[in-house]
C-alpha cells in the first residue's frame, strides 16, 4: 500500500519532465513554419501584383500604383508587424502607360515577429512579369 | 509480510521501473521530431507548388504575348522564368505533352498554351526516413489576347447606330475616306480618315478647340513631332504601347497629314487581316475643327467603344486605301471591361488548364 501510494504522480512527474522539451521543439517549429506560410503568401501576392500591373490601362484617372493596390488583396501575413510593396515602373502618376513587352517587378517586404527565435525576421520576395 | 520484505519489493520494483521516463521522452521526442518535420516539410511542398505555379503562369502569358507580337515565345518564356529565379532545367527541355505536359512550353494550336515547372525540391526532416526529394510542379494554360486592344479608329456614333438598327450598308470604311461613305457626320475639312491618337488627349476644358493636349507616356514631346505620332500610331495598330483607355466624354485629336494608303498600310503592318476583330473609339460625329487663330488640334469626342470585324481591304490588299469592316457587338460599350470575352480577347491571360471547348473569343 505504501509503495503504491509512492507511485501515485509518476505520470505527472514524468510529464513534467518531458513537456518543457515538447513545448521547446513545437515552439521553434512555429517560427520557421509561419515564416514558410508568409513567404508563399508573399509570392501570390507579388505574383498578382505584377499580372495586374502588366493588363494596367491608362485611364487618365487612375495611375498605375493605385489601380495595382485596388486590384490586389492585401496579404494577413502570420505575425506579421509591417510590409511594403513596390512595383516597378508602375508610378503613381495618372499620364503614365506602359511600355508593351517590357518588365514589371513586384518587390514585398515584410517583417514578422517570433514566438520563439530571436527576432524579428524579415523576408523579401520578388516577381516579375511582362507588360501586355 | 514483514516489514522488510515489504520494503525489499518496492525497492525492487523501483529498481524495474528505472528509465522508463527515458523510454518514453524517447520516443515522445522521436514522434514528435517526426510530425514538426512532416509539417515544415509539407510547408516547404506548399510554398513551392505556389511558386512553380505562378512561374508557370507568368511564363505561359509572356510567351503568348511574345508570339501575338510575333517575337520567340520560347525565349521569353526562358527569359522571364531566369528573371523570377528559375533555373533552366526547371523548364527546359520539354517534357510530357498536352495535358501531362511537365515541364516546358508547348503551342496547343487553338491560340492557347501550355507551360509547366518542376523539380526537385530537397526534403528536410522526412529525409530521414528516406524520402530525399520531393517533387514540385506548377503548370499554367493561357491564351494570347487576339487584338492589340483598343485601336486608335474612331467610328462614328451614327454609323453604329444604324448597324445595330440593321441598316444599310452592313459593311462600310472605318479607316480611309472612301468616295460613297461618310467617316464623320460634321466635318469642315478633309483630314479625318478615321484614325484618331489615344496618347495625346485634350485637357478638359469649356473650350472645344483643344488648346492644351495631355500626353501620356512613352509620350513625352507635347507637342510630339510627326515622326513621333507616326511611330505611336503605327505601334497601336500593333497592339503595341497602347495600353491607353480614353474615356467617354474625352476629346482625342484626329490623325492628319497622312494619305489613305500609308494609314491602311500601317494598319496591315499592324498584322490585321480580314476575318479580325478590332476594338474601335465611338465618337459623337462631329470632327471638330478649332479656330485655326486659337488652337490646332482638329478632335472628336468619344461617346463608347464597339467591335468590328475587318471585311476586306480596298481596292485590293496590295494597295489599300480603305478598312472595310462590320459592326460585331450587338451594343456601344461604356467601358472596355464591358467587351465581354467571347466577343473579343482583350488580355492575354490564363485558362483552365483542362479547358477543352473553343478558346473564348
Amino acid at each position: 500500500m505504501v509503495a503504491r501510494r509512492k507511485d501515485k504522480g509518476q505520470g505527472l512527474v514524468e510529464f513534467a519532465l518531458i513537456a518543457p522539451v515538447l513545448v521547446l521543439i513545437l515552439l521553434l517549429a512555429i517560427d520557421p513554419f509561419f515564416k514558410a506560410v508568409n513567404i508563399a503568401l508573399a509570392k501570390y501576392y507579388t505574383f498578382q501584383a505584377a499580372r495586374e500591373a502588366s493588363i494596367f490601362l491608362a485611364d487618365g484617372n487612375h495611375s498605375c500604383d493605385s489601380w495595382v493596390r485596388s486590384h490586389v488583396s492585401e496579404p494577413t501575413l502570420l505575425m506579421g508587424t509591417g510590409w511594403t510593396l513596390a512595383i516597378s515602373p508602375c508610378p503613381t502618376d495618372s499620364s503614365w502607360s506602359q511600355v508593351s513587352g517590357s518588365t514589371v517587378t513586384a518587390t514585398f517586404n515584410w517583417e514578422q515577429s517570433t514566438v520563439w527565435w530571436h527576432g524579428p525576421w524579415t523576408g523579401q520576395m520578388v516577381t516579375r512579369d511582362v507588360f501586355q | 509480510m514483514n516489514a522488510w520484505s515489504r520494503t525489499k519489493a518496492f525497492l525492487s520494483r523501483r529498481e524495474a521501473e528505472r528509465g522508463q521516463v527515458l523510454i518514453i521522452l524517447a520516443f515522445g521526442l522521436v514522434f514528435l521530431a517526426a510530425l514538426v518535420g512532416l509539417m515544415i516539410d509539407l510547408g516547404i511542398y506548399t510554398t513551392n507548388n505556389i511558386i512553380a505555379h505562378n512561374n508557370a503562369s507568368v511564363g505561359c502569358v509572356t510567351a503568348a504575348e511574345a508570339h501575338r507580337r510575333g517575337g520567340s515565345a520560347t525565349s521569353a518564356f526562358a527569359s522571364i522564368l531566369q528573371q523570377n529565379g528559375m533555373l533552366p532545367a526547371t523548364y527546359s527541355p520539354n517534357e510530357g505533352t498536352g495535358l501531362t505536359l511537365t515541364r516546358g512550353l508547348e503551342n496547343v494550336g487553338d491560340g492557347s498554351w501550355r507551360a509547366a515547372v518542376t523539380w526537385q525540391q530537397p526534403t528536410g526532416f522526412i529525409g530521414i526516413v528516406g524520402i530525399r526529394e520531393m517533387t514540385i510542379r506548377g503548370r499554367a494554360r493561357c491564351v494570347g489576347r487576339d487584338s492589340g486592344g483598343l485601336a486608335p479608329i474612331a467610328v462614328r456614333q451614327s454609323a453604329v447606330e444604324d448597324s445595330l438598327y440593321g441598316l444599310p450598308p452592313e459593311e462600310y470604311s472605318i479607316l480611309g475616306r472612301d468616295p460613297s461613305w461618310d467617316l464623320a457626320d460634321v466635318e469642315s475639312g478633309t483630314n479625318f480618315r478615321g484614325a484618331v491618337f489615344v496618347h495625346m488627349w485634350c485637357v478638359p476644358s469649356t473650350d472645344p478647340n483643344c488648346p492644351d493636349i495631355r500626353v501620356f507616356y512613352p509620350l513625352t514631346e507635347d507637342p510630339p513631332n510627326a515622326q513621333t505620332q507616326k511611330k505611336l500610331v503605327e505601334d497601336c495598330f500593333r497592339g503595341i504601347n497602347c495600353s491607353i483607355w480614353p474615356g467617354v466624354d474625352e476629346r482625342l485629336p484626329i490623325v492628319a497629314g497622312t494619305s489613305d494608303n500609308q494609314i491602311c498600310h500601317a494598319f496591315q503592318d499592324g498584322g490585321w487581316e480580314v476575318g479580325d476583330k478590332v476594338v474601335v473609339i465611338v465618337f459623337d460625329g462631329e470632327v471638330y475643327n478649332p479656330d485655326p487663330t486659337y488652337g490646332n488640334w482638329e478632335n472628336v469626342a468619344v461617346v463608347g467603344y464597339a467591335v468590328y470585324e475587318i471585311t476586306q481591304f480596298e481596292p485590293n490588299p496590295n494597295h489599300c486605301n480603305n478598312v472595310i469592316a462590320r459592326l460585331a457587338s450587338d451594343r456601344i460599350y461604356d467601358s472596355l471591361d464591358d467587351i465581354p470575352a467571347d466577343v473579343i480577347l482583350l488580355r492575354s491571360r490564363e485558362i483552365s488548364w483542362d479547358y477543352g471547348g473553343p478558346i473564348p473569343w
